[in-house]
Formats: structure tokens, C-alpha cells, sequence
């Protein structure tokens, strides 16, 4: 009983940051507004072009409209949720010397950011329903039904996709102990690479077949293109946990390699400013 | 007494880039940036009891910020030893940082857009304080602080004083036995820093609590502090009770004598160093042993009408420190 009203204490702390990070939310209104008009513009782009490149065929590569047209539209999920995150805060925190602040506390800075990032996603997820209920309403988009078992893998496949996001975010943004200019690793890897090679802007098997054999050996298709293939159920049924597996295994080696970098980089901390 | 903190041969370096003024030298600084090792802190060593309250002061850059952040575990060392409370302070293990409070006057840990209390619910969370001795703590608080509404208004839209008092509420709530005083005075007006290092003194006599205090307010530290350490370019010129710095052997006193007619400069000569000299007033800067004597002997000599002897500002003697003299 002491034992489960210590952790339920421990617990606690994370859950009043979670409560801060809120009411922030709640103060930068004009800020989170503009950061979902990106994302949904941002679908649109790419909803639109792939509207247009498909117009008139009945496959484009190995999708026909309807897997296509899924691809973008329900991705539009894991956009929201994998891709929203906060770790650049990390990056800025450590240069600016801010961090110590959290270093001060019997507090785990991992954990600190762990909570706000899920905040981040769930404040993120209340306005989802919203902008997807407009998407299928205004654009009634031509959906492929998925298999509930293909759905199950979707949401297990983006759940991770969401902790390995948070991760790489999470190690990038410890590069600052370093450099003094976070921003640029979060712009190349969140921005640029992300982009480019998760899949979110081409299917990936939509390239040419050496690209597409490198890139399905970085961590970038487990953040987009696989949660997708799965949903629209073009993984053949034994590689799926095999993938998973692949995907849970790669967290980890970064789980492990942040411990290893953070304590280097502990010992590198400048601690600017009074 | 117990020992609070002990440090033993601290130095604490950093490797700055030197870059001359100049677009040509920004370039070339691409691929050749010189480096330069300097020594924030160099071979320190000091010991603190537990319940004392030290000055700790120096120019800016001295390293007394350094030295803090070695002893609350923000940075590790280049080299040397440091103990607080019986832990080495970056290991950063849980019930040292229980145990310390740290606030620096121009980093704050209050969250900027929402109101303090939400920090202070946040740190009773942190620091597993129970419900009813957290309510206790911030009525001690509000009422030594004389704490109104402001805790419950958007930190950012608070006045620097008001800000100031929360976060002392924030760093003090958990009731460390340590804490490191960063500038905490430091941009307030007069009132509010009587207020502050009031609340200072009470809270280290209540409490119990090892407090070292660092401060560009000669005030603060002669308000507050028995003890004071002072360092500079990394290194420790003073480590003494400020009494002994006030009236130790080099210690001056300034005698301003006021005369009925003029006395020339050649005349005053031996009595001690002239400072000012205006038609008929002089102002002298004398060793405090010999300011009787000097004072009995321009009385006797000259026909002065107004004597006034004062201690030379601790200031003074501070910069006369750090200039070696």
C-alpha cells in the first residue's frame, strides 16, 4: 500500500506538468491555431497534388484511387499525432541554460518533456476530430474499408511511431550539449528528412526501387509509410510483427544510446546565464 | 557545528572562442575558430557550517556563479572535490536535491504565462509535500512576505519585486537546508530589497537553514553576513568575519577636517593621503589605528572648526582587495 502511494506521488508531479502544460496551451491560443493551419494546409498541398496526379487513372504504382486517397487522408492522422512534438523546447533549453531549472528538482527531465509531448498530442488529437470531420465532409473522399485487424496494427504501428518520433526528436535535441544552434539538426531531421522520407509527401514504393532500398532501412518509414502500408493492409500478414519487432528493437537501441549521450552531455552543460 | 559544504581544490574551466571584430574574421572563423581555456573558477577551497550564512562576492565574471552551480550539481568540475550535505552534488541523487534551493535573480524557475501557484502546486507535487503542511507553508510565506493576489496573476505580467518574492516562495516551499542566494536584490527598488534580505535573515534563523548568498549590494552582505568569501579571477582573495575586513590592519578611515582659513597641501603632508581638497575642507584617508593621533594632531596644528571621522565605505576596501592593495 506505502509502496503504491509512493509511485502514485511520483506519478502526481507529472500529472500537475501535464496540467501546466495545458493552461499554456490555453495562454499561446493564436500560436496553436496557426501551428494546425500549417498541418491542415500542409494535407492539403499534398492531398491535392495526389488528387491530380491520380485524375483519370485507376492506379497510380501499386495503389488504386482509393488506397491512394486513404493513404494522404488518413495519414493525416499520424501527421497530427507522430509529428507534433515538443523536444525542440529541449534543444533550446539546454543552450539557453534554461534546463537547469530541471536539474535543480528531483524531477526526470526525459519524463518532463515525455509528458508534455503527450499533452502536446492530445490537445492536438481534440482538434483532429474536428479538421478530419471537415476533410470527410467537404472533400468525401473515396476511402478504402479497412480489415479491423489492419486497423489494430495502424494503431499499435503508430503508437510506436509516436514514441520513436519523440526519441529521435528527444536525441536530436540533445546534440545542443555541442552546438550552440538547436535549431538546425531539429530543422534537417523534423523537417527536411521527415518530409522527404517517411513517406508522408510520396509513397515510398512510388520511387525509384534504389532510393526505395535504402530509405526502408532508416527509421524514417516507421514513422509514416508503414503505419499506412498497414492500415491498407499491403504488408502480407508474416511480416508484420517481424516489422513491429523491428520497430520496437530500433526505439529501444535509441532509448538506449539517449541514456549514454544524455550523461555525456551533462557533463558538457554550460548552465548559461545567472 | 556540522560541516554544510566543503570544497576542496575546485576549479571549474571553460573553452571560449576568441573571434576578432570584422565580417573577414566571422569567415574565417568557419573553419578556424581559436580556441582559449579560462578558469572561471581555479583552485578553490572553503568550508561552510551548517546554518551559516556566507557572503559570497566578486566583480562580475569573478566565478561566484560558477562555484554555485559546481555546488548544486549544475556543472561538473574540471578538478577538485565538493561535498553538500554529505553528497557529491552532480550526481544529482534524489535526496540531495530534496535537501537545496537555488535562486538566481535572473533566471527564474517561475512558469512565465501562468500564475505562481501553479509552480508552487507543481513543486508540492515534486517535492511530495503533504497537503495540509504545504497550505501551512504558503501562509508562512504570504505573511512574511506580505504575498497578496499576485500569486494568483500570469507570472509575466508581474512587477520584477513581485516576481521576485514568488520565487523565493518557489525555491523555499520544500524548505531546503541549503540554498544558494544568486543576486537575489538585483534589480529591485530600496524597499524591496529591506524587504528580501529581511526575509533572509528571518528565514535562516527560523529554519536553520546554510545559505550562501552572492550579491552586487555591498548592503546585503553587511545586513546579512558574519562570514564573508571573496573571490575574483577565479581565485579566493578573502575568506574571513567581515569585521576583520572593516577594521583589519590595512583598514582606512577618511577624516574630513573643515578649516577657518586656507592650509596649503604641503602643510597637510604626513598627516595621511589627501582625497580631496577643496578651499577649506580636506578630506584624508588614514590607517584606522592612526586616525586618534591625525585627528589630535590637525586639531593641535590647524584652526579647524569641523572634524568628521568615518569609516571608509566597505566598498572601498573591497576594490582596494581586488586591486591588491
Amino acid at each position: 500500500m506505502k509502496r503504491l502511494s509512493k509511485s502514485f506521488s511520483k506519478a502526481n508531479k507529472y500529472i500537475v506538468i501535464a496540467k501546466n502544460t495545458l493552461q499554456e496551451y490555453f495562454v499561446y491560443r493564436t500560436n496553436f491555431f496557426f501551428w494546425r493551419l500549417r498541418t491542415f494546409i500542409s494535407f492539403l498541398v499534398f492531398y491535392f497534388l495526389w488528387l491530380a496526379i491520380a485524375h483519370g487513372k485507376t492506379h497510380v504504382g501499386s495503389y488504386t484511387q482509393a488506397q491512394l486517397y486513404t493513404y494522404f487522408v488518413i495519414g493525416y492522422i499520424i501527421r497530427t499525432l507522430v509529428f507534433s512534438t515538443r523536444t525542440s523546447d529541449l534543444g533550446s533549453a539546454i543552450t539557453q541554460g534554461s534546463l537547469s531549472r530541471l536539474l535543480l528538482k528531483p524531477l526526470g527531465v526525459f519524463k518532463f518533456f515525455f509528458t508534455r509531448d503527450s499533452v502536446d498530442k492530445i490537445f492536438n488529437f481534440f482538434f483532429l476530430i474536428f479538421e478530419f470531420s471537415l476533410i470527410l465532409f467537404l472533400f468525401k473522399p473515396e476511402l478504402i474499408t479497412p480489415l479491423p485487424q489492419n486497423v489494430l496494427y495502424f494503431l499499435l504501428s503508430t503508437l510506436l511511431a509516436i514514441i520513436s518520433f519523440f526519441l529521435y526528436g528527444f536525441l536530436i535535441a540533445l546534440i545542443s550539449f555541442w552546438t550552440d544552434t538547436p535549431w538546425s539538426g531539429h530543422w534537417l531531421f523534423g523537417v527536411v528528412f521527415v518530409n522527404l522520407f517517411s513517406g508522408q509527401a510520396i509513397p515510398l514504393d512510388l520511387l525509384p526501387q534504389p532510393v526505395y532500398n535504402v530509405l526502408i532501412n532508416t527509421p524514417f518509414p516507421y514513422f509514416y509509410y508503414y503505419p499506412m502500408q498497414l492500415f491498407l493492409g499491403k504488408i502480407p500478414e508474416a511480416q508484420i510483427w517481424p516489422l513491429l519487432a523491428k520497430s520496437i528493437l530500433l526505439s529501444s537501441l535509441v532509448f538506449v544510446f539517449i541514456k549514454s549521450v544524455w550523461k555525456k552531455g551533462l557533463i558538457r552543460y554550460q548552465s548559461y546565464g545567472n | 557545528m556540522s560541516v554544510a559544504i566543503n570544497i576542496k581544490n575546485l576549479s571549474r574551466h571553460f573553452e571560449v572562442h576568441d573571434k576578432k571584430p570584422g565580417l573577414k574574421s566571422s569567415l574565417k572563423s568557419i573553419w578556424n575558430r581559436p580556441k582559449r581555456i579560462v578558469k572561471a573558477v581555479d583552485d578553490i577551497s572553503f568550508q561552510i557550517k551548517t546554518g551559516e550564512l556566507v557572503g559570497f562576492i566578486g566583480p562580475n565574471g569573478a566565478g561566484k556563479t560558477t562555484t554555485l552551480k559546481c555546488l548544486s550539481g549544475l556543472l561538473y568540475p574540471t578538478k577538485g572535490e565538493v561535498e553538500v550535505l554529505g553528497f557529491t552534488p552532480w550526481h544529482r541523487k534524489r535526496d540531495f536535491l530534496k535537501q537545496i534551493g537555488f535562486i538566481m535573480g535572473q533566471k527564474g524557475q517561475l512558469w512565465w504565462d501562468i500564475p505562481p501557484q501553479e509552480t508552487f502546486l507543481l513543486n508540492q507535487a515534486i517535492y511530495e509535500i503533504p497537503d495540509k503542511e504545504y497550505k501551512e507553508r504558503i501562509r508562512f510565506f504570504r505573511s512574511a512576505l506580505n504575498i497578496k493576489k499576485e500569486i494568483s496573476i500570469q507570472t509575466r505580467k508581474l512587477s520584477l519585486g513581485q516576481r521576485m518574492k514568488c520565487e523565493l516562495v518557489a525555491a523555499l516551499i520544500h524548505q531546503p537546508k541549503v540554498i544558494f542566494l544568486d543576486e537575489p536584490t538585483t534589480g529591485l527598488d530600496v524597499i524591496m530589497q529591506d524587504k528580501v534580505r529581511d526575509f533572509i535573515r528571518d528565514y535562516n534563523r527560523e529554519f536553520k537553514a546554510t545559505i550562501i548568498l552572492t550579491s552586487h549590494y555591498m548592503k546585503d552582505v553587511q545586513a546579512l553576513c558574519r562570514r564573508l568569501i571573496v573571490i575574483d579571477k577565479g581565485k579566493i582573495h578573502f575568506d574571513d568575519l567581515l569585521s576583520k575586513l572593516k577594521n583589519g590592519p590595512g583598514s582606512q578611515k577618511t577624516l574630513t577636517l573643515t578649516f577657518k582659513d586656507e592650509v596649503s597641501k604641503k602643510d597637510l603632508k604626513g598627516l595621511g593621503k589627501i582625497i580631496k581638497y577643496e578651499d577649506l575642507r580636506v578630506t584624508l584617508s588614514v590607517k584606522r589605528k592612526n586616525a586618534s593621533r591625525v585627528a589630535s594632531q590637525a586639531l593641535e596644528k590647524f584652526p579647524v572648526t569641523d572634524l568628521n571621522i568615518e569609516d571608509i565605505p566597505i566598498e572601498e576596501t573591497i576594490k582596494k582587495l581586488f586591486q591588491g592593495q
